[in-house]
């Protein structure tokens, strides 16, 4: 697949000596609906790559695209886009490229005429062409002169991706964006999502689909309850959690001795022996990475494989959402 | 004014089933104008008049301005597509323009367009058909105006538009005539009246001419503004909050 | 990436009576039966179903079940419609029976016809109510995939409206019955006089409650939305009632047929013809036979039931 356009042109203007305006910087936003708070206190810069918002439904993911997307105005702090308040001024759209969460587009447009409406509401100057890449980029090509109405689920979403990107926003906002994409499409959209990174864009896109955030996203967002419950790189997330136990499953030629050496270690908060696997808790990660091939070797037991069982971003999600 | 807004609000307004229906309707009120023609009575002018008041003024004329002017901005709204028009590099001011000029051209057409036919067949006093289709020209882009802010005030706008037509506009101005001055209706009455002049037995509007005109031109003015300043902080949320 | 096995079943949860636990585990998964069970025993048939729906739509018209706000248009058309009604007997109540002509002026013969807005504003408000929630919702396959057939789902909501448009239509005529009763100095003699009356009372609230409802909810079936159901509905009876005198006097011919244009003036007609009475509006002016009400009102419901079934035959759930 490959994606003919240049790179995004720079933006910002950036004086001498000043560092550039992060891409998107939200400072203490707040948002409320009469006595319901969607968005509680959020705050963070987006920086160029792919950052996933990850939370669950009624976290205030959406409302905090919209936010972002200066389609809301926060009840308190402040959402800039390059410097620039997101709220209120349409000149900020030449940036931002939004595909909405909602499934509704218009009806009677063939793909090709939405695609190309899009283009043209941003006042590109060869819209044609412009919305003739896009469509080819998401493989909408033979389709594009049926009218939306015909569209299957996944088609629809792809014909937003494309009107979104259409203008080559230096800014991606996605809600929800696999939504009914087959598994084939989900892999595609996710690899021009990282090669859109790796061209210097910034990236923000929903899901509750967590190995789908595993996969593209450089750093989450975990957003709970209007609050943000963490943000990084997860696997880093994931050592800051000293108050639980990291668990490691190690397969050895002897698990039983191994098991007695380790406990004697104080790092190791739980040794398990089931059914020929020897399942080892720990406070510290590191430390207990160390500490097992010593003890091995202490208990002259050969070490097969060492896995640490809870690494993925479920196990950290779902630790948050336990709170 | 933006030509791709106003190709898609039109495509978007003239759908097959809404377009049929209100031809429909104006070719009713042709059609008891050519019925009158025809008969053994033939042409009167009061009798003119009081089709092009009642059945025009009084009832095409709210219904097609209704239709067009809250789904304008409204259909998108309530679907969920004006995301596609406001989150782009595009004055909001631009978009009201647009949609409203479009709302404006569908209404006018289809009531003044027949209500001047209607007139003219029906016989009597041509000069007096054309004051009407010229009022109703006025008055159909009063109604989208107001229709129009109404649709960004209120996400149930036709109900509101048509409870003002029917119980103010129709049931109470009947009845008080201080609501006249607050009624589109009777402004564009008493502008028909100004532009031809008729004989008081064929046709008389309760509003006088000054008051129509300020009042409308205020209304007008109020209407517009209030839709630019709804749209340009307008917000939208997603769908699960 | 291996993961230890899930826990076993654990064995302490106490069995419920005669139900076994059982556990189904296989190489890498497991079975748990929850006691789970089909149901064989016998079912309450179509006749059920469709009285089910009724009874839930007959309450939906009236907002029962419903928060606040559905409740006000259906109850303040209720009230309204009354209100006549009830100042009526009031007044007969202090001044004697001579005292109607004073009250209003209300008899059984023309209360529908002079009240007929609020029988149309209850019609337009809640038609949508019962037809387009459904459609709107996609709730309709889940309708059709029990044990009521898509004619029996549509017959139940047009039973629903013409009762609850009944209520409407006959609780005020009662209201002027009991008042008249009661007021008059011999109860008893009172109510054995009217009694003669109640038919037609009943008779005349049929009439206008089948015509209105035939014609509300057969819009109602094509309008994809509340709003412009609504509309549509208010539109028939007010462009009807407005172009029907115009055309009257547009002569050519057509001269008094054209009255017929006007729902009301048809209802009106048909209760005139089956039930006497003083005939009210363009029924005591035209020339029109008997016949050609009645011939007008079974040809509208006619077609309107017959529209409205069609539609429900054919929509897509």
């Amino acid at each position: 697949m490959t994606i003919e356009h240049g790179s995004p042109a720079a933006t910002t203007k950036v004086e001498a000596g000043e560092a550039p305006a992060a891409p998107v910087e939200l400072t203490g936003v707040s948002r409320w609906y009469g006595n319901v708070v969607a968005v509680n206190e959020v705050s963070f810069r987006l920086e160029p790559g792919v950052t996933g918002l990850l939370g669950p439904n009624g976290a205030g993911k959406s409302t905090l695209l919209h936010l972002i997307a200066g389609l809301l105005a926060p009840s308190a702090g402040s959402v800039t886009i390059a410097g620039r308040p997101a709220f209120g001024d349409p000149n900020v759209y030449r940036e931002i490229g939004l595909v909405p969460e909602r499934e509704a587009v218009y009806p009677f447009l063939t793909g090709r005429e939405f695609v190309e409406a899009n283009a043209k509401l941003q006042g590109l100057p060869d819209p044609g062409s412009a919305a003739k890449r896009a469509i080819a980029t998401f493989e909408l090509t033979e389709a594009q002169d049926r009218p939306l109405a015909g569209y299957s689920k996944g088609m629809r979403q792809r014909a937003k991706v494309a009107a979104a990107f259409v203008h080559d926003p230096r800014i991606l906002l996605l809600d929800e964006p696999f939504n009914g994409m087959d598994p084939r499409q989900r892999i595609h959209t996710m690899a021009f999502l990282r090669k859109l990174a790796e061209e210097g864009r910034t990236i923000l896109f929903s899901s509750h689909i967590l190995e789908e955030v595993e996969r593209v996203a450089d750093r989450v967002l975990v957003v709970i309850a209007g609050r943000l419950a963490a943000s990084g790189d997860f696997h880093a997330i994931r050592r800051l959690m000293t108050d639980r136990p990291h668990t490691f499953t190690v397969r050895s030629s002897n698990d039983r001795r191994l098991a007695t050496q380790l406990l004697g270690d104080p790092f190791v908060t739980g040794v398990t022996l089931d059914d020929g696997l020897l399942v080892a808790r720990a406070a510290d990660y590191g430390a207990f990475s160390r500490a097992v091939a010593a003890r091995a070797r202490e208990a002259d037991v050969t070490l097969y494989e060492v896995l640490p069982t809870d690494e993925s971003l479920e196990s950290v999600f779902s630790y948050l959402v336990r709170g | 004014m933006n030509a791709v807004i106003a190709r898609i609000t039109l495509r978007q307004l003239l759908s097959r089933r809404r377009t049929l229906l209100l031809l429909a309707l104006s070719a009713v009120v042709v059609l008891v104008a050519i019925l009158r023609r025809v008969s053994p009575a033939g042409a009167d002018a009061k009798f003119t008049a009081d089709l092009l008041s009642n059945l025009g003024i009084a009832t095409l004329m709210p219904l097609v301005a209704l239709i067009f002017g809250t789904g304008a901005i409204g259909a998108e709204l309530e679907e969920g597509t004006a995301v596609y028009i406001l989150a782009k590099p595009i004055s909001r001011w631009v978009v009201v323009a647009t949609k409203l000029v479009v709302a404006i051209g569908c209404s006018v057409t289809l009531t003044s367009i027949p209500i001047l036919i209607a007139g003219l067949l029906a016989g009597g006093d041509a000069r007096l058909a054309i004051a009407f289709a010229v009022a109703s020209a006025i008055g159909s882009a009063l109604y989208c105006a107001i229709f129009v802010a109404l649709s960004l005030v209120t996400s149930r706008a036709f109900i509101w538009g048509l409870g003002y037509v029917l119980v103010w506009e129709g049931f109470l101005a009947g009845l008080f005539t201080g609501t006249r001055t607050l009624s589109v209706r009777e402004h564009t009455l008493a502008f028909t009246q100004a532009l031809a002049n008729p004989a008081p037995d064929v046709f008389k509007a309760d509003l006088d001419i000054t008051t129509a005109i300020v009042v409308a031109g205020v209304v007008g003015v109020f209407a517009v503004v209030l839709a630019l300043r709804r749209l340009s902080r307008i917000e939208i949320a997603g769908e699960v909050v | 990436m291996t993961r230890p096995d899930p826990a076993p079943v654990p064995q302490a949860l106490a069995p419920e009576a005669a139900v076994a636990r059982a556990v189904t585990a296989g190489a890498g998964g497991v079975i748990y039966d929850i006691g789970y069970r089909g149901y064989d025993g016998p079912r309450l048939g179509r006749r059920s179903a469709v009285w089910a729906l009724f009874a839930f739509s007959f309450r939906a018209a009236f907002g029962l079940g419903r928060s606040g706000r559905a409740k006000v248009v259906p109850w303040g058309a209720l009230a309204i419609i009354s209100l006549p009604a009830v100042v009526q007997s009031a007044v007969i109540a202090t001044a004697g029976p001579l005292g109607a002509r004073a009250g209003g002026g209300f008899t059984y013969d023309n209360y529908l016809f002079r009240m007929n807005l609020l029988a149309l504003v209850f019609l337009a408000a809640q038609a949508p109510e019962l037809l387009v929630g459904d459609q709107r919702q996609r709730v309709l396959s889940l309708y059709f995939a029990h044990a009521l057939e898509r004619v029996d789902y549509a017959l139940a909501k047009l039973a629903a409206m013409v009762a609850s448009l009944f209520v409407v239509a006959i609780v005020p005529m009662l209201v002027l019955f009991l008042g008249q009763t009661f007021a008059a100095s011999d109860p008893f003699g009172s109510f054995r006089d009217q009694l003669g009356s109640l038919p037609g009372i009943v008779g005349s609230a049929a009439v206008y409650v089948l015509i209105y409802a035939a014609v509300g909810m057969s819009i109602t079936a094509f309008t994809p939305r509340r709003a412009y159901a609504t509309a549509a509905i208010v539109a028939v009876f007010l462009v009807g009632s407005a172009v029907s005198p115009l055309l009257r006097r547009a002569g050519a011919g057509i001269g008094d047929w054209t009255i017929l244009l006007n729902v009301n003036t048809v209802a009106e007609g048909v209760r005139h013809t089956l039930f006497g009475g003083e005939p009210n509006g363009a029924v005591a002016t035209a020339s029109l036979d008997g016949v050609a009400y009645v011939g007008m009102a079974l040809a509208v419901v006619a077609v309107g039931v017959m529209a409205y079934l069609w539609r429900y035959q054919r929509i897509q759930p």
